[in-house]
């Protein structure tokens, strides 16, 4: 018989070599495998209602909230932005496919021209610069509004990332997932240690909501700051929880690590903005 | 000694052997963040575990992964220095140069160990 130790490394040495040769339909599936396993009663579609797909007391609050939006005045903006044209007499519709229309879950893109993940809030700013424009700060009302209406233009458009047969493309999406699944901060703790294995367990007084389908929802509009807010100002918070110092918003971990989860949504539709506490 | 009392003196006795095992078994990270007070700093002493807090904090953020308060403790170590407080602006440098150790032995770790959580 092997001894104790032996089994050990040959079992990590399994993992090891398991985790690298899976691609991301490899990994979707499992991801959703996991997610469906752990709570047999909710079903795939709910996923995309985040933590309110598991926990039915706030699910009943949500849904009151959800009665009178509090994201409607960010929908609203957005519009006005997004229908006002650059001084050269642009808009944003002359920078996206259809317009800029029912776009969002497309997003993150992978460029093969820049070889980087471009995300839709990368895509909004780079239209600006294009023509002229000055760049929006990601966490300003003008870049959330915009955000947030082309969410609401795709909502029950079905999540599609796509990672192209590109070396670049899938390093990206492999330096996402590793950020995912990696320990970092004083409190040594990975995204999926709160959002894999302890999900819907408590965290205070909030249950960890699950990561499949989560950035099916973004932008939200949080009640705890009274403003909307990014999927990467999410992050920002999450990695600053465990200790560890934030990467900047459309940093390049944050851009691969929403390129890793999107493509983990992949078959969700699409359903911000979204409201949460 | 009746049968009652030497049951209880043997586990008081095996209680005892666990606490001083536990003791001696603590794992580094638990150690680690413990700090020898500074008694006889000087500025000079000062300057050079400020290089070295530096030098790692930079080491960590290279690795991608600096801990969140490692740069605040080397801004307080600078301000307590300042005001000629070197036994606890070494102290801080020396907390700070601990973090940014640490941060770059959790991300050599993690570069193996995260394939262990992947989902399958």
């Amino acid at each position: 018989m092997l001894p104790t130790s032996r089994i050990i490394v040959l079992g990590a040495l399994m993992a090891l070599v398991t985790s690298v040769l899976a691609g991301p339909e490899e990994d979707r599936e499992a991801f959703r495998n996991y997610y469906q396993s752990r709570f047999p009663e909710v079903a795939l579609a709910e996923y995309i209602n985040g933590i309110y797909a598991l926990d039915e007391d706030a699910r009943k609050q949500w849904m009151e909230i959800e009665e009178f939006p509090p994201y409607e005045f960010a929908i609203e903006e957005g519009e006005i932005l997004f229908g006002t044209n650059f001084a050269n007499g642009q808009g944003y519709a002359d920078c996206f496919e259809n317009a800029g229309i029912g776009i969002r879950q497309n997003y993150p893109q992978f460029d093969p021209e820049l070889g980087e993940v471009i995300t839709l809030e990368l895509a909004i700013n780079q239209c600006r610069e294009r023509n002229a424009e000055a760049p929006y700060p990601y966490d300003s009302d003008e870049m959330l509004s915009l955000s947030a209406y082309m969410a609401y233009t795709s909502r029950g458009n079905i999540f599609d990332i796509v990672v192209p047969d590109d070396p670049r493309a899938q390093a990206a999406y492999e330096r996402g997932k590793q950020f995912y699944y990696s320990k970092r901060g004083q409190l040594n703790m990975a995204c999926s240690d709160c959002h894999v294995s302890a999900v819907g367990s408590y965290v205070r007084a909030d249950h960890l909501g699950p990561s499949l389908g989560q950035p099916t929802h973004f932008p939200v509009y949080r009640s705890k700051f009274g403003r909307m807010i990014s999927l990467h100002s999410r992050f920002y918070g999450c990695i600053r929880d465990v200790r560890a110092r934030p990467f900047e918003q459309q940093s390049t971990e944050y851009r691969n690590l929403e390129y890793f989860l999107s493509y983990m949504s992949n078959g969700l539709e699409a359903n911000g903005p979204g409201a949460r506490k | 000694m009746n049968a009652g009392w030497m049951r209880i003196a043997v586990v008081l006795l095996l209680l005892a052997a666990t606490l001083t095992a536990c003791t001696r078994n603590e794992p580094p990270e638990q150690t680690a963040g413990k700090i020898a007070p500074f008694p006889g700093a000087t500025r000079e002493s000062f300057a050079a575990m400020l290089v070295t807090a530096e030098s790692a904090q930079k080491a960590a953020a290279e690795a991608g992964a600096e801990w969140l308060e490692t740069g605040a403790l080397i801004d307080q170590a600078r301000l307590d220095a300042e005001q000629e407080n070197w036994d606890i602006a070494i102290e801080l440098a020396e907390k700070a140069k601990q973090q940014g150790e640490l941060a770059v032995l959790q991300a050599e770790r993690e570069s193996i160990a995260w394939h262990n959580r992947v989902v399958r």
